[in-house]
Order: structure tokens, then C-alpha cells, then sequence
């Protein structure tokens, strides 16, 4: 099992580093030109000016608070993190299984003595493991802007870390679906595609749900509305029920999957 | 036979169906233990899902597969500790070198390090150093096939399951492969072979099986499948019979001008003697080819055992 991890982790290293190091320097740069942009007053005014949609998409109809914890916490919901978390996760999790069976190189190394739920656990724990690696270097950026600009005492730490293991959440949860979809599929792009659609549609649903009000009640089926990084810096009152919904997600589609990828059929 | 009648590998009645094709209709096999046991079939014939009946990869609908004594699904894990397997499709994961990935597979097995079994074979299916430390991804068929092998024998399996192991080999090589089947099975090695070509299961295993159309035709040795099985006579008439040919144990297939094809089950000298009555230009009389073969249990509309030759 360690051999299965260890060699998967390898053939992900560079998407790992290449989403890291990226996401590290994004959140490095969006506090080092915190105030080139004038600073909480500006950003404030200017939020204020956004249409609604703009502000959804944030999360932040209510204005983006009054500190700069606040302020890096909201980034945490710009797109291209989100993206970038999930690029790697869909990398992962639709080689995982259905990619290795459709290539036919899952034959061999399933050949051996090993459980096959083993062996994809190996790869969930890369895909873990690569989540932590992620939002640990998008909070390291933060603080590393911070101690840059002379502003490291206006930033919470703490606050951030909770903001990004909300983050963590977002992509454990996007992650257990992947997997799951991979543990029953022969079909990797098939798997990413539909992964990916259904990903689509969640962030939407979250977004039209927070701008119009009928389709507000099927927000919460979207893994994207216990998604709230701004208000784990303002108030925090939605993380632990964010973050017990996302992880049961993701931890129940992980458990789901090695069920499931246990009994099928290797056909191809 | 060198086995003294310990069964190895049995099928009994596998049913598999996918969707609405049934690949498998009862399927019964057994093989003993220290047997080289050959398993033919035409490609979709039911081959590969039977195999991966045997190693686990497929869970039958109806009917029970034993490796070892143990349970093909249920026990898969016990069984695979003691199973190389040669898969139909040779696939490797990108980024490996050959010695990458020889030691990825002997790790999965607990097992690190070079194995001395390792070495042997790659001098003998000729993969030198210098081929193993380049990438899988560069490697010619015949190449990527000659790793799948060792991969799958160079932990001295007690079973050796192996998905056409000949193609993409050259003679050669095909000959070096089948003097190590050989010697494994004189190790006390079971091993169970598919090939569409018949000429590799004859010079090779003791017994074998026929598929067809997911279900065994015949089983035996290849001498007993052959048994009052028909072989084919190609023959160049100068000028041809007026009155067709009546000869015992001949029977005319077709029939172009002066080019006549015939089927021939009965004595060979008898029929020669009286072909000999007629002008003839040329003559070819071939081996019986394995898709004559299934033809011949196809027309007798379903499975035959046959005692061992």
C-alpha cells in the first residue's frame, strides 16, 4: 500500500507542485497589493458598487467586512482557487481507478496480493495529502504577504487556517464524488467530464440559489454553499456545520468508493 | 500429465453476462496441478473472461472457479500471493523504466530489491540493463511483452496465468518462453496458457481446451481434439473428374474449375490411391487449422470431452 502511494504521489508531483506553488504565490500577491489598491476603504467602496452577482460569487452580499483577515478570506472564494484545488483533484481521483482500468494498467499491479480497496485507498491518500498540501501553501502565502508588506499583525493566522480548512472541505468533498464516480467507471476522461459537470452545476446552483430567490432552497445541495471563508473570518458561526457537511461528503463518497471499486468487475 | 491429479484451477459452470451479451454459458475446466494446460479460442470466443474469472477481476453470475483450492473471488487476495498473471492487454503506467517498474510490481508483493529470478529471465527473454533503464513508454511490443513476463514470473509463481503470452513474440523468443513454461512446470509450476494459435498450444501444453461462443467444445489432448477431425486438401486437376469424386472419407468443399478443395477424415493412403487414378497438377494437404478445428465441434453442436490422448 505505501508502494502504491508513494509511486502515485511521484507521478503527481509536478500538478501537485505546479497548484501549490501557484496558489502560494496568488495569495502572496493578493495581500502584497492590498494597499497599491488603496486599502480596506477602497475595497469597501468598491464592493458596495458591485452588482449582486459580483458580490454572490464571493459570498459577500453583506459587504466583505472591516479587517484584512476578512478581505484575504474572501479571495479564498475567487475562482481560481477553486479551479486550481479542483484541477488537482480531478487529476487524481480520475486516475485513481477508472483511467488505470481503461488503459489496461491497473491489470498487473492488481495482480498482486493486495485487497483492491488497498490500492485505492493509496491513491485517496494522495489525493488527501495533496488537499492539505494545497491549502497549507494558499495560507503560507497569505502570512508570507503579510510578513512582506509590514502587515503580519493585521492578519489572523488562526482565523485563515480555519478559512482554508473550509477550503479543504470544498475539495475532500469534490474529491470523494471524483473518486467515487472513478471507483465505478472504465472511462477516465468520462470520469473527469462528468465529474466536472456535476461540479459545474453545484457552483452554479450555489450561485443562482444566493442571487435568486426560488432556487435559494437547492443551494444546499451544492458542496459550494458550505463554502464560506469570509464568514468563518467575520463570525465563524456556519464552520463547523460547513466543514462536518463537506467532510461527511467527502468521507462518504471515499468509503462508497472502496465498497464499490472492491466489487466490480475489471473488464477492460 | 505431471500432476498426480490435484486440481489446480476448476471452473465449474460459470455463467457471465454483460448487459446483453452473455460471455460466458457454463463454462467447466479444470486443471491439475504441474500441468501446462492450454486454453484456445478465436478472439470474443470467452478466453479473457474466463481468466479473469480465475484471478479475480470478474465475479461469475452462476458457477464456481477455484484457484489452489481457494475461492477465485472470494480469496483473491490468498491466491494472487502465490499467481503470476500475464494480462491480455501489456499496459504500463507512464513515467517508468523498465527496473522501475519491475520493482514496483515486487514491492506490491512485499518484496524488495532485485530478485536472482529477475535477472535469469531477462537474459533469457533478452532485456538487457540498458533496455530496463529506459522509459516503458519507448518500448516496442514485443519488448513491453517480454517485461509483462517477467514481472509475472520472476517471483516463482505456484500458478502462472498468462492471456496470449506468445504475441508479439519472435520465434525465437517464443521457443526461449516455452522452454521456461517448461521448466517451471518441471518446478512443480501449474500453468494455464490461452492462444488463438494453435501451432504455440500444441508444442507446448499437455492438454487443452476449446471455447467457443462462451462455451467449451472440447478439451483433451491436442492429438484427442484431432481425433476424426477433418484436415484440408487443396487439389490441381489438369483435368478434372467428369463424375465428381466418390472416395470414402473425402467430401468435396468447393469447387473452382480445375482448383478443388476437399475435406479429408478417412485413411490418407487410401484416399491418395485413389486420387492417383486422375491427372493431377498440383496438391497441397494441410495441417488442420485450429479454425477448421472449431469447425469441426461447431457442426457437432456443442461441447465433446475427450480422454487424454
Amino acid at each position: 500500500m505505501l508502494s502504491v502511494f508513494t509511486y502515485t504521489l511521484r507521478s503527481h508531483r509536478i500538478g501537485l507542485l505546479a497548484v501549490s506553488v501557484g496558489l502560494f504565490v496568488m495569495s502572496l500577491i493578493i495581500v502584497y497589493t492590498f494597499d497599491a489598491f488603496g486599502g480596506l476603504e477602497a475595497f469597501a467602496d468598491l464592493f458596495e458598487s458591485l452588482p449582486a452577482p459580483m458580490t454572490a460569487m464571493f459570498r459577500a452580499q453583506g459587504g466583505f467586512g472591516t479587517s484584512l483577515t476578512s478581505y484575504i478570506a474572501l479571495d479564498y472564494r475567487h475562482p481560481v482557487y477553486i479551479i486550481a484545488g479542483l484541477a488537482f483533484v480531478l487529476s487524481v481521483s480520475g486516475g485513481a481507478a477508472a483511467r488505470e482500468i481503461e488503459r489496461g494498467t491497473a491489470l498487473m499491479l492488481l495482480a498482486s496480493p493486495m485487497a483492491r480497496w488497498r490500492y485505492l485507498a493509496a491513491k485517496i491518500g494522495v489525493l488527501v495529502v495533496g488537499a492539505v498540501v494545497i491549502v497549507t501553501m494558499s495560507w503560507l502565502g497569505s502570512l508570507a504577504g503579510a510578513s512582506l508588506t509590514g502587515l503580519a499583525g493585521d492578519v489572523e493566522g488562526g482565523t485563515l487556517m480555519l478559512a482554508q480548512l473550509n477550503e479543504l472541505g470544498v475539495l475532500l468533498a469534490a474529491g470523494g464524488i471524483a473518486v467515487l464516480l472513478s471507483a465505478v467507471s472504465s472511462d477516465g476522461g468520462r470520469t473527469v467530464s462528468v465529474t466536472a459537470g456535476i461540479l459545474t452545476v453545484m457552483y452554479f446552483l450555489d450561485f443562482v440559489g444566493a442571487i435568486w430567490g426560488p432556487a435559494e432552497p437547492l443551494a444546499p445541495l451544492s458542496i459550494f454553499y458550505y463554502f464560506d471563508p469570509l464568514a468563518v473570518a467575520t463570525n465563524g458561526t456556519t464552520l463547523l456545520r460547513d466543514v462536518v457537511v463537506l467532510f461527511g461528503v467527502g468521507l462518504a463518497g471515499f468509503v462508497a468508493a472502496l465498497v464499490l471499486f472492491q466489487r466490480r468487475d475489471i473488464t477492460r | 500429465m505431471s500432476g498426480d491429479g490435484v486440481q489446480a484451477l476448476t471452473v465449474s459452470g460459470v455463467h457471465k453476462r454483460f448487459g446483453n451479451v452473455e460471455a460466458l454459458r457454463g463454462v467447466d475446466l479444470s486443471v491439475e496441478q504441474g500441468e501446462i494446460f492450454g486454453f484456445l479460442g478465436p478472439n470474443g470466443a470467452g478466453k479473457t473472461t474466463t481468466i479473469r474469472v480465475l484471478t479475480g477481476f470478474i465475479r461469475a453470475d452462476q458457477g464456481a472457479a477455484r484457484v489452489l483450492g481457494m475461492e477465485a473471488w472470494g480469496e483473491t487476495v490468498a491466491i494472487k500471493a502465490r499467481l503470476g498473471f500475464l494480462p491480455d492487454v501489456v499496459a504500463f503506467a507512464s513515467g517508468f523504466t523498465g527496473q522501475d517498474f519491475l520493482n514496483y510490481v515486487a514491492s506490491l508483493r512485499g518484496i524488495r530489491g532485485r530478485l536472482p529470478r529477475q535477472a535469469e529471465l531477462l537474459e533469457r527473454l533478452e532485456l538487457p540493463d540498458s533496455a530496463l533503464r529506459r522509459k516503458v513508454k519507448g518500448y516496442s511490443s514485443g519488448m513491453a511483452k517480454k517485461l509483462a513476463l517477467v514481472q509475472a514470473m520472476q517471483h516463482d509463481p505456484d500458478v502462472l496465468i498468462m492471456d496470449e503470452p506468445t504475441e508479439a513474440l519472435d520465434p525465437l523468443m517464443r521457443q526461449e518462453l516455452f522452454a521456461i513454461i517448461r521448466e517451471a512446470r518441471d518446478r512443480g509450476a501449474t500453468v494455464f496458457m490461452s492462444s488463438h494459435v494453435l501451432s504455440d498450444v500444441e508444442e507446448v501444453c499437455e492438454r487443452v481446451a476449446l471455447i467457443r461462443d462462451g462455451r467449451i467444445v472440447g478439451t483433451g489432448s491436442v492429438e484427442a481434439l484431432r481425433e476424426g477431425k477433418a484436415r484440408t486438401m487443396e487439389v490441381e486437376f489438369r483435368v478434372p473428374p467428369t463424375g465428381g469424386l466418390s472416395i470414402p472419407g473425402v467430401e468435396v468443399l468447393s469447387q473452382e474449375d480445375t482448383r478443388w478443395e476437399l475435406a479429408i477424415s478417412g485413411d490418407i493412403n487410401e484416399v491418395l490411391r485413389e486420387l492417383a487414378k486422375h491427372d493431377i497438377a498440383d496438391m497441397t494437404y494441410e495441417r488442420l487449422s485450429l479454425e477448421n478445428l472449431f469447425m469441426g465441434f461447431y457442426g457437432e453442436g456443442g461441447g465433446k470431452e475427450l480422454a487424454d490422448a
